[in-house]
């Protein structure tokens, strides 16, 4: 689901290119492959069975910004047994990066966020109103400045001193840009917790970092995140750092965060919403040893995002999600058992094997029966 | 062979079909329980929905093979090639996964219960989600080990897993579920179990130099003669927990909950422990060289021979500890 700084083609082509070039072109792909496969290939033919575009783009995407692509890279250098012979190299491959990052920078500074529509994967889960509404709701914030400060640092990576002259496109870019990042709101809440506890005031930026997670609000709840489900459901799982400290905000900020809720919270209207506590794991686990669970994938999948026809489209998307988010998200979805169990055999009926599809609506029905009413 | 063909004889009874070429068949859905297919050529297959229950197919190529939501429960899948294949979904249960390479592959939400994957190579491989539940990864000799090397694991339930002296270096952990599994001397450099539960887990001599834990539940966990150095530990909620000789220098525990720990013998230099919660931990002769404590919480703990020069100790709530030359501190 990380769908982050993909550069497009003829920027990423360049780089490519002048990497290629180099006469340890060899080396600098082998090591292109260690960071973004996380092992070491010594099979060459292997390696070469990818692309050096696709190793790049696929180590940018897990990787967003240059600083953390630089640290990586001297970190796992270090981890090779003739460090001295790649170190070199990682400095070459930081070069053509810094170069590939600033030409991309200049490209989505330009760019609209009309024209990122192609971006898949993520359309489902919030529409262009969505975005529309959060960028409404900072652009009016008396404190967008400092909200804007903390957006830049959590999408560019950078400390951003004259916020003012962000214009609302722009601003729906970090906006966008943040939720390709940070998948779950759980991301999103300990990468700007990281932010605040490095800023000269982080009482301040607590009470901001509230209101960023607040109005993100809409964009990460019709996608209910396995991570908050994890901190609802069991209190062995701990997912969201706890906030063992009451935390003291400046005497301005003391008065508005004084009613909202904490970080990670969950809203009680949601956590409410199911009749029993469940876990996840034990869920899965259920479904698991009792019927096929690629079918119950299909299943939740054709109820909750759009009826199954096996396209290319539909297995990417499938693929995305696993089967504790799309089981998390039908409990919270407030669908009522009966209308559940209707939804879920008329599925199972519109596809091929009816049979197992249908026993696999069964063992769903039955597993989720106590959580929901 | 053609599809047709195999499936018309697999019909009539015939089982033996091992060494075939059948690169690129296609065999959805088809039903071929307890089929022998010992060093056949599957590359490239479409098996999706496939019924390979109890099928033989040790040292078999299904290299780039589409096994989603195959059955492949009881199978013998020894030392087969599965480089690349795509598992998403599959049922795995039980199954004979010695030395089986599984380089890149893709096992999102597949169901590995019980499956036996000792010295299997998964470097790479993704089991986003997946359920590995009791399975064997246990390392029987040096050098032999399973190799998770850089798998992406998040999510995955490996709850009472044997996973002794496994490679997990640079692995995706975050939200997984360890509880009550055994990781003795297993390589978790650089690993990320950020929102992982280890309650119980046994972690004894594992290296997780530079790991990510942040908010990670380990309760009770044994983390014996561990090396923590450099990890980022924020907010782990680590009661109870054993780290008697743990090498925890430089490490990042800022508001940990380390209440009734033991801590004994324990390097903690130049580690960050502000806010931490020490409440009622055995620290005896512990390192605290250079270690920050501030606002730490170190009531009714037990200081005894620890080495304190040099840490910063502002604000620590000493109150009825033992301090290092057995004095009770009011």
């Amino acid at each position: 689901m990380r769908q982050i700084m993909i550069p497009p083609l003829d920027l990423l082509t360049q780089s490519v290119q002048h990497l290629e070039q180099h006469p340890e072109s060899l080396r600098i792909k082998k090591l292109i492959f260690f960071l973004s496969k996380k092992y070491w290939e010594k099979d060459l033919t292997f390696i070469n069975r990818f692309s050096l575009e696709e190793l790049l783009q696929e180590l940018m995407q897990e990787q967003p910004t240059l600083g953390e692509l630089s640290q990586l890279l001297n970190n796992k250098v270090k981890l090779l047994s003739r460090p001295q012979v790649y170190a070199p190299l990682a400095h070459t491959i930081i070069e053509e990066l810094t170069k590939l990052y600033l030409r991309m920078s200049k490209f989505t500074a330009q760019v609209s966020i009309a024209s990122n529509d192609d971006l898949p994967s993520i359309d489902y889960f919030f529409s262009a109103e969505k975005i529309d509404e959060v960028t409404t709701k900072i652009a009016n914030h008396p404190e967008k400045s400092r909200i804007s400060k903390l957006l830049y640092s959590a999408s560019l990576n950078r400390w951003e001193k004259n916020p003012q002259k962000l214009s609302r496109p722009e601003l729906k870019n970090l906006i966008l840009n943040l939720y390709q990042l940070y998948p779950s709101q759980q991301n999103l809440q300990i990468a700007l917790s990281k932010i605040v506890e490095k800023v000269s005031k982080p009482e301040l930026y607590q009470s901001i970092a509230q209101i960023v997670l607040e109005a993100l609000i809409p964009l990460y709840d019709t996608q209910s995140s396995p991570a908050i489900a994890l901190e609802m459901t069991s209190s062995s799982l701990p997912y969201a750092p706890r906030r063992d400290r009451p935390q003291t905000l400046s005497k301005n900020e003391a008065n508005t965060a004084k009613n909202k809720k904490k970080l990670g919270e969950i809203p009680k209207e949601k956590a409410q919403s199911s009749r029993a506590k469940y876990d996840l794991f034990e869920l899965r686990l259920t479904i698991m040893q009792y019927t096929n669970p690629l079918w119950a994938k299909i299943l939740l999948y054709s109820i909750l995002i759009q009826p199954w026809n096996s396209s290319r489209q539909d297995w990417a998307s499938l693929r995305s999600h696993t089967l504790d988010s799309l089981m998390e998200q039908l409990i919270l979805s407030g669908m009522r058992l009966p209308e559940i169990e209707v939804n879920l055999q008329s599925a199972a009926r519109s596809l091929s094997e009816t049979d197992t599809a249908l026993q696999a609506a069964h063992t769903l029905i039955e597993t989720i029966r106590p959580f929901v009413y | 062979m053609q599809a047709s063909e195999l499936i018309e004889k697999y019909t009539k009874g015939e089982r033996q079909f091992s060494g075939l070429n059948l690169a690129n068949v296609n065999l959805v859905s088809a039903d071929l329980i307890e089929i022998v297919l010992e060093e056949a050529n599957l590359q490239g297959g479409k098996l999706l929905f496939s019924y390979l229950n109890r099928a033989k197919l040790s040292r078999a190529n299904l290299g780039d093979a589409d096994l989603s939501g195959a059955s492949l429960n009881q199978a013998d899948l020894g030392s087969a090639n599965l480089r690349q294949a795509e598992l998403h979904g599959t049922s795995l249960v039980g199954t004979n996964l010695q030395d089986t390479d599984f380089t890149l592959a893709k096992l999102i939400d597949a169901n590995l219960l019980g499956a036996d994957l000792r010295r299997a190579d998964l470097r790479g491989a993704i089991l986003k989600g997946a359920c590995l539940r009791g399975a064997n990864l246990r390392q029987e000799k040096k050098n032999e080990f399973t190799n998770l090397q850089g798998a992406d694991l998040s999510f995955a339930d490996l709850r009472g897993a044997l996973m002794k002296g496994v490679n997990l270096c640079q692995a995706d952990l975050r939200g997984a579920n360890l509880q009550d599994a055994n990781l003795t001397g297993a390589n978790l450099k650089l690993a990320n179990l950020c929102g992982a539960n280890l309650t119980g887990a046994i972690l004894t001599e594992v290296d997780l130099t530079g790991s990510e834990m942040i908010a990670a539940n380990l309760q009770n966990i044994n983390l014996v003669r561990a090396n923590l150095s450099r990890s980022e530990l924020t907010k782990i909620d680590a009661q109870g927990a054993l780290l008697a000789h743990a090498v925890m220098t430089q490490a990042n525990l800022t508001q940990a909950n380390l209440s009734h720990t033991r801590l004994n013998h324990a390097n903690l230099g130049r580690a960050n422990l502000s806010y931490a919660n020490l409440r009622e931990s055995d620290l005896v002769e512990t390192f605290f060289a250079r270690a920050n404590l501030l606002g730490a919480n170190l009531n009714q703990a037990n200081l005894t021979r620890a080495e304190l020069v040099g840490a910063n100790l502002t604000g620590v709530n000493f109150q009825g500890a033992t301090m290092p030359d057995g004095r009770i501190h009011d």
